[in-house]
């Protein structure tokens, strides 16, 4: 798991924003869409649970540090750059589309 | 957003969830914690991203309306940030977070009060209230 402390705050040690997240979209075995993943802070902590995730994000910085800090353990994760209003995936192939913080 | 909305009920299993999490553009307060307890230093103002947080609850209503999705859930919880100093606060305020909050001057003296008489083991708390809400592709 990817540490949440950066260089000199602490954002959600509590893990309330993920342990909500869980609650509220059952990830367990269903693929998932996350508009808006930016680093991936949030993708790394649930993606373990869910059968696959595709995150798409419109900033080339925040996917690369997203890549940088993919836990090892984690290989059911695929990123790309992209926006919300021209998603390039096929229809119907998504249990649930998570838009953290980007609608 | 409502064109991205669409095409996310496109991509979406018929039956298929949308969750939307985003932190609720109230007023938001500051608070000094110490070793004995914490103190409110006032309520910062996170009106310039209101606007955003209104157009996002616009756009759901109409895809409600247009029949694409339902709304099945909504449930709130707090998010925390912590800073060790007021420096550090004041560093994201005007620069990551720039334009998202205002804290006054007011604010900041009080807190910079609260945070003195702390005896060096003050820490900063803004707790951000979020709400997470389900829908359903129709």
């Amino acid at each position: 798991m990817m540490s949440l402390i950066n260089k000199y705050y602490l954002r959600d040690p509590e893990r309330a924003e993920a342990r909500n997240l869980i609650i509220a979209a059952q990830f367990t075995g269903i693929d998932v869409l996350e508009i808006g993943c930016g680093s991936a802070g949030l993708t790394w902590q649930y993606a373990g649970i869910a059968q696959r995730v595709f995150g798409i994000d419109p900033s080339f910085p925040d996917l690369r540090e997203a890549k940088s800090s993919q836990p090892a353990s984690i290989t059911n994760v695929s990123l790309a750059q992209a926006i919300g209003e021209a998603l390039p995936l096929p229809s119907n192939t998504f249990d649930i589309s998570v838009f953290s913080s980007s609608l | 957003m409502v064109h991205a909305l669409h095409e996310v009920w496109r991509v979406l299993k018929p039956g298929g969830i949308v969750i939307d999490l985003r932190p609720i553009c109230v007023d938001v307060p500051l608070f000094i914690l110490t070793s004995t307890g914490w103190k409110s230093a006032g309520i910062t103002d996170r009106g310039p991203e209101r606007g955003d947080d209104v157009a996002a609850n616009r756009a759901m209503r109409i895809v409600v309306r247009d029949g694409s999705f339902k709304r099945l859930r909504l449930a709130y919880f707090n998010l925390n940030y912590y800073w060790n100093d007021l420096k550090e606060l004041k560093m994201d305020v005007e620069g990551r977070w720039k334009g998202d909050i205002v804290i006054s001057r007011e604010i900041w003296r009080h807190a910079r009060r609260l945070f003195k008489n702390g005896s060096g083991q003050s820490r900063i708390w803004i707790p951000v209230r979020m709400k997470i809400t389900r829908y359903q592709k129709l």
